[in-house]
């Protein structure tokens, strides 16, 4: 057969199978027509299919072959050392396990010789061995099967000799013998006091099952394989995560083993427990769909595992309806006539003597294998036990911190002097023992994770960031986060004493916490997840700025962290001291070196956080003094670097900021000259940026600049530009519709085409696109409330509603919208309210005032309008130049004016009439001077409100004429 | 991705890729044994991850040509073992008997002589020896048909026609004792 030959025969074959099988006769002899041989060749493979098991050459037949390879590698009747195999009795671990005597016929007794295979480095496995070797066979305990010798192969295998166990599994032996719930104790106490002894003396087992657990005819517990896990560990790095959750039965491997994490004394209660639940309730702790090592390990690592007096009475349905068989049979074998008795058995103070065993954070366990078994026996005899059933802090989803090593020995210390067991010097000093083993994990575990930081920068921040600008990307996003949390939080713990790595971590927590919604990009609504985030980082940033007082950069990092914690609470003292703190570092690093960019940045953002925290407060003048102090430093970078995309971005994020603020104070023209210089730094920003960020802050910047056309009194083209805004956010958000900021600005959208609508008098376009508004806004309100848009947003919408049902004399509809924007406003409970949120609410109160005016209720409208004058503070108002405050004041004192003016009108009583005339005439007169200390004011005011105008006073009330600008 | 002698990190940031793809070998050995038992086979699967974590001279260019690389190495070590065995044993070749046609009534169940199988793989790809790193791709390796073909860059429904060709050949290659 040739290859040409091959394929002829190939095709030919292939084409006969290919057709349906009447045909393939025929198919056949059209394809091998004269062609003798060619037919011959053909129809012998044909007649392979009815010869051929369906199953050669599939999953199964691989399994079973690579099985069967291993399993045919069968060492019996070889000579292993001293030593010479007689049968295979067990294959497990990493090895199998041979019955085996000397080969020089000395003694008779039977051993166990245990050949190690499997790709181990055979070397450092017997120097492992050497090092063991002396405390391993120092174990001399009854229950403790007892390592013998140790060596190679000639052909390079190690091996291990150890005493012969005779015996069954004691989970076997106890269902054999059926062995109640007094008796498996019994039996397993003896295992806990082979396991303390070796404790005492240095030596882990790391590997405790049912099936090192053997049970003599006698009924006497024999442990093997005692610290043969260590040996038998590779010690290559690379290595380590793979064998971590493969070369260990995860079912009975402890979180802190599956993590690759120091192993303990702690390690060994755990598996007790594993073993004790088994024995007790005949299952895992962990549910049963668990069967990938895999996904067994996560479980172990996160789930809590079921009660043992739950998983006794399987409530769940389960998929064979013999659960409840199954439930009796197990009970039955235990001595309960029913799995209800058993369940009231185990119910309690064994449930949490068991789960305390199996505790996810090792220092919350039993301290020892001791303490475990004394509170069985407290239970045998009736007395208090130890555990309780833990604090419920400790969640599933997260494991709690790992405990620095010191903790470790001196929380076992308090925890044995809290239940009155004094430790001995003996115990103290193997605490101290413990220790330094622990430590010894500790660096190793080091050298991993600086692998692990370079995975995590490389493979969860380059992909980030790859991703994070295209649309659609936020799940994707979300994912990625909760996996670098993870990774950061895994590795931070032994990042103590490392500059390099605390700088690299704490870059890493804030680029994750600038993601996780601490500023305003893309927010994935995770501000508080941010706020945790920033201050580990900040911790670690001040650590590295302390140990390198000469590093700029370290400085800066500092002054970042402060700046952006400030970000969260600017409303408080709290973040006002964070970011006069950060403010003082950058401004310190540019008295030294003023040209230094990256301090001139920091500075900047700074000077943009000032202005909101005044902005926050109502010190509107000082606001505009930090936006354009934030202007210059832009436009001083700017102009460095003209080129530069983030110079580009800086510029018109604090133009269009500085414009907004000019045009609230009354600088509209300047304010609207800013802003369409903002806009054009952003539209030359977007040719070159794919991003969706800039292309929203652009969107808003046109917006920006429509509500200054609004405040100029035009609203028709205001109109147009938002309505334009919805359709280019609309564009945005089609692709990306898990992006709620997106949805908010298109909710806000809405809400400025009702104001304009409104303002040209139309008022059944308005009502419908402020219902629209109103309705977008309820439905992603929980991400506007994450976003504080929320009550803000839908209760100005009502604030404009009930104006337009006011100007079209609809009171009572009009009064609602108003108490219904009162309403929202006051049920915000997070923080004290800032200066918009409270002339805001101030608006409204006065416009309640209003329409009980118009309604004859001069009484009811002057109560309105001093909590409206209550909420903003007038003479600070005054002081700092709040104008937003400023409109709502004079407009609410002007109404008070008004509502006792017509309090004097009603009133039968002259004295009475007299009084309300006097406080009518001093409020007009102080709403005239409110009003002529607001800068140009307009039809809007400063918070985008309608504005009345002026206070008239009607005839008859004179008042003193002061300036009163039109 | 990069992977060639020297580039600690880029390798260090295969560790997860590879550890899966492995995860998914080590599940094909597992498949036909019975539960919380041996971890023996994973011990090849360990010896392939070592093999190829330590080997710096392999470049893998993407997740298909490692998994075809696993695929053959993984050959190479059932192989190996198989042959240590065989020259362990005197007196030739004790390793399970070759295919059956018809269930055995006793029940016992006869596997798959792999030193046969590697010979008459042997003699395929003298023949076709695109055909034959199919072969080697989805039974030592598990790739699906769509991934072999992948590999070796052709369509699906060829890929299918490899494999079927393939399994008539290597089997009638294992039942006689003369090849054709």
């Amino acid at each position: 057969m040739t290859p040409e030959r091959w394929q002829q025969v190939k095709d030919a074959l292939a084409t006969v199978l290919e057709s349906p099988a009447a045909n393939r006769l025929v198919c056949l002899e059209q394809l091998c027509a004269g062609d003798e041989s060619l037919r011959r060749e053909v129809v012998l493979l044909l007649n392979q299919q009815n010869q051929m098991n369906s199953q050669f050459l599939d999953d199964t037949a691989f399994a079973d072959a690579a099985a069967d390879v291993f399993s045919a590698e069968s060492s019996a009747g070889r000579r292993v050392g001293a030593y010479k195999t007689l049968e295979r009795i067990g294959v497990g671990g990493m090895g199998e396990v041979y019955r085996a005597v000397r080969a020089d016929g000395q003694y008779a007794k039977e051993v166990a010789v245990k050949l190690v295979r499997g790709g181990i480095d055979s070397r450092s496995v017997n120097e492992r061995f050497r090092n063991e070797r002396q405390i391993l066979a120092s174990l001399d305990h009854p229950n403790i099967a007892r390592l013998l010798d140790g060596g190679t192969t000639a052909d390079g295998m190690p091996y291990l000799v150890m005493e012969l166990i005779e015996g069954e599994r004691i989970d076997l032996y106890c269902e054999r013998n059926k062995l109640t719930v007094p008796g498996r104790l019994q039996l397993f106490r003896q295992v806990c006091s082979a396991v303390q002894y070796a404790h005492r003396r240095l030596v882990i087992h790391r590997d405790i099952k049912p099936s090192n657990i053997l049970v003599t005819k006698d009924g006497s517990p024999k442990l093997l394989d005692f610290g043969i896990a260590k040996i038998l560990k590779p010690a290559h790095d690379a290595e380590t995560a793979f064998t971590a959750t493969q070369a260990m039965t995860p079912e009975y491997a402890s979180p802190e083993q599956i993590r690759g994490e120091a192993i303990t004394t702690a390690t060994d209660v755990y598996s007790l427990g594993v073993v004790l639940y088994q024995l007790l309730t005949g299952r895992s702790p962990y549910s049963a769909d668990t069967r990938t090592p895999h996904k067994l390990a996560q479980a172990v690592c996160e789930t809590e595992p079921t009660r043992p007096s739950s998983a006794v009475l399987q409530t769940e349905s389960r998929k064979t309806g013999d659960s409840a068989g199954e439930d009796q049979d197990f009970a039955n074998r235990i001595g309960e006539q029913t799995p209800a008795r058993l369940q009231r058995r185990l119910a309690g103070d064994l449930d949490n003597i068991i789960l305390m065993a199996l505790r996810k954070e090792p220092d919350r366990r039993y301290p020892s294998p001791e303490q475990l078994a004394e509170d069985l026996s407290r239970h045998l005899e009736g007395r208090p036990v130890m555990a309780t059933p833990g604090s419920w802090s400790y969640r599933a989803a997260k494991f709690a911190r790992r405990h620095k090593v010191g903790m470790v020995a001196s929380f076992a210390v308090l925890l044995a002097l809290a239940v009155g067991v004094a430790l001995t010097a003996r115990e103290a000093k193997i605490a101290r023992q413990q220790a330094a083993i622990a430590e010894m994990q500790k660096r190793r575990a080091e050298k991993r994770f600086n692998d692990v930081r370079k995975l995590s920068d490389s493979l969860i921040f380059d992909v980030h960031d790859a991703i994070q600008d295209l649309p659609g990307s936020t799940p994707a996003r979300k994912l990625l986060l909760d996996r670098a949390l993870e990774y950061l939080d895994s590795v931070s713990q032994d990042a103590g004493g490392d500059p390099d790595l605390e700088r690299e971590l704490a870059k890493g927590y804030q680029r994750l916490a600038v993601v996780q919604g601490n500023s305003t990009e893309s927010n994935l609504g995770e501000v508080e997840a941010g706020i945790k985030s920033d201050r580990k980082a900040l911790a670690l940033f001040e650590a590295v700025a302390a140990a390198n007082p000469r590093s700029v950069q370290d400085q800066i990092n500092v002054a970042m962290l402060y700046r952006i914690l400030s970000f969260s609470a600017l409303n408080d003292d709290a973040g006002r001291k964070d970011l006069e703190r950060a403010i003082a570092i950058t401004d310190h690093i540019l008295q030294i070196d003023p040209k230094n960019t990256v301090a001139l940045s920091e500075s900047a953002i700074q000077q943009q956080n000032l202005a909101f925290m005044f902005d926050a407060s109502g010190d509107r003048s000082h606001a505009i003094e930090a936006y354009r102090r934030n202007y210059e430093i832009k436009l001083g970078l700017w102009k460095s670097n003209p080129q530069f995309k983030g110079h580009i971005h800086g510029m018109g994020i604090s133009m269009v900021m500085l414009g907004e603020a000019l045009a609230h104070m009354g600088s509209r023209d300047e304010g609207a000259k800013f802003i369409a210089q903002g806009i054009g730094f952003y539209e030359s920003l977007i040719k070159e940026v794919k991003g969706i960020n800039e292309r929203r802050e652009l969107i808003i910047s046109r917006e920006k600049g429509a509500d200054v056309l609004l405040m100029n009194g035009d609203a028709a083209e205001a109109l147009a530009i938002y309505k334009k805004a919805q359709d280019d956010l609309e564009a945005l958000a089609k692709p990306d519709p898990a992006n709620t900021m997106l949805q908010i600005d298109l909710a806000d959208t809405h809400f400025y085409q009702g104001r304009a609508w409104t303002v040209l008098g139309r008022h059944a376009e308005g009502n419908n696109s402020s219902q629209l508004a109103l309705a977008s806004f309820e439905k992603i309100r929980d991400a506007a409330i994450a976003s504080d848009e929320y009550p803000r947003g839908p209760a100005a919408i009502h604030i404009w509603l009930g104006d337009a049902a006011a100007r079209q004399s609809k009171l009572d509809l009009a009064l609602q919208h108003f108490q219904q924007a009162i309403a929202m406003m006051e049920s915000k409970k997070d923080g004290a309210p800032d200066d918009d949120e409270r002339c805001e609410t101030a608006a409204a109160l006065a416009r309640t005032g209003q329409i009980y005016l118009r309604l004859g209720n001069p009484q009811q409208a002057s109560v309105a309008f001093q909590k409206a004058l209550d909420m903003v503070n007038p003479p600070l108002a005054l002081q700092q130049k709040d104008a937003p405050a400023l409109y709502v004041i004079a407009e609410a004192q002007a109404g008070k004016a008004e509502a006792a003016s017509a309090g004097a009108r009603m009133s039968p009583n002259s004295e009475e009439r007299s009084r309300l005339t006097n406080e009518a005439r001093s409020l007009y007169q102080s709403s005239s001077e409110t009003w002529s200390q607001i800068s140009n004011p307009s039809s809007i005011t400063s918070s985008l409100f309608l504005s009345n105008g002026p206070p008239h006073p009607p005839s008859g009330i004179s008042v003193a004429r002061c300036e009163i600008q039109k | 991705m990069r992977w060639s002698g020297g580039d600690l990190s880029a390798r260090d940031a295969l560790v997860p890729l590879v550890y899966d793809e492995l995860r998914r070998i080590a599940r094909r050995c597992l498949g036909g044994q019975g539960p919380g038992n041996t971890l023996q086979p994973t011990a090849l699967v360990h010896e392939a991850y070592l093999r190829l974590v330590r080997s710096e001279s392999i470049q893998v260019r993407d997740r298909v040509h490692f998994f075809s690389l696993a695929a053959q190495m993984m050959r190479q070590i059932l192989i190996d073992h198989a042959r240590h065995s065989a020259a362990a044993k005197r007196g030739g070749n004790a390793i399970t008997v070759t295919l059956d046609e018809a269930p055995d009534p006793a029940g016992k169940k006869t596997n798959l002589d792999l030193l046969a199988l590697d010979d008459a793989m042997v003699q395929l790809a003298a023949l076709d020896s695109r055909q034959c790193k199919i072969v080697e791709l989805r039974f030592f390796g598990g790739l699906s048909i769509e991934e072999a073909a992948e590999a070796v860059k052709i369509s699906p429904a060829t890929a299918k026609r490899e494999w079927a060709t393939a399994r008539l050949w290597l089997h009638r290659a294992l039942n006689s004792s003369a090849t054709p």
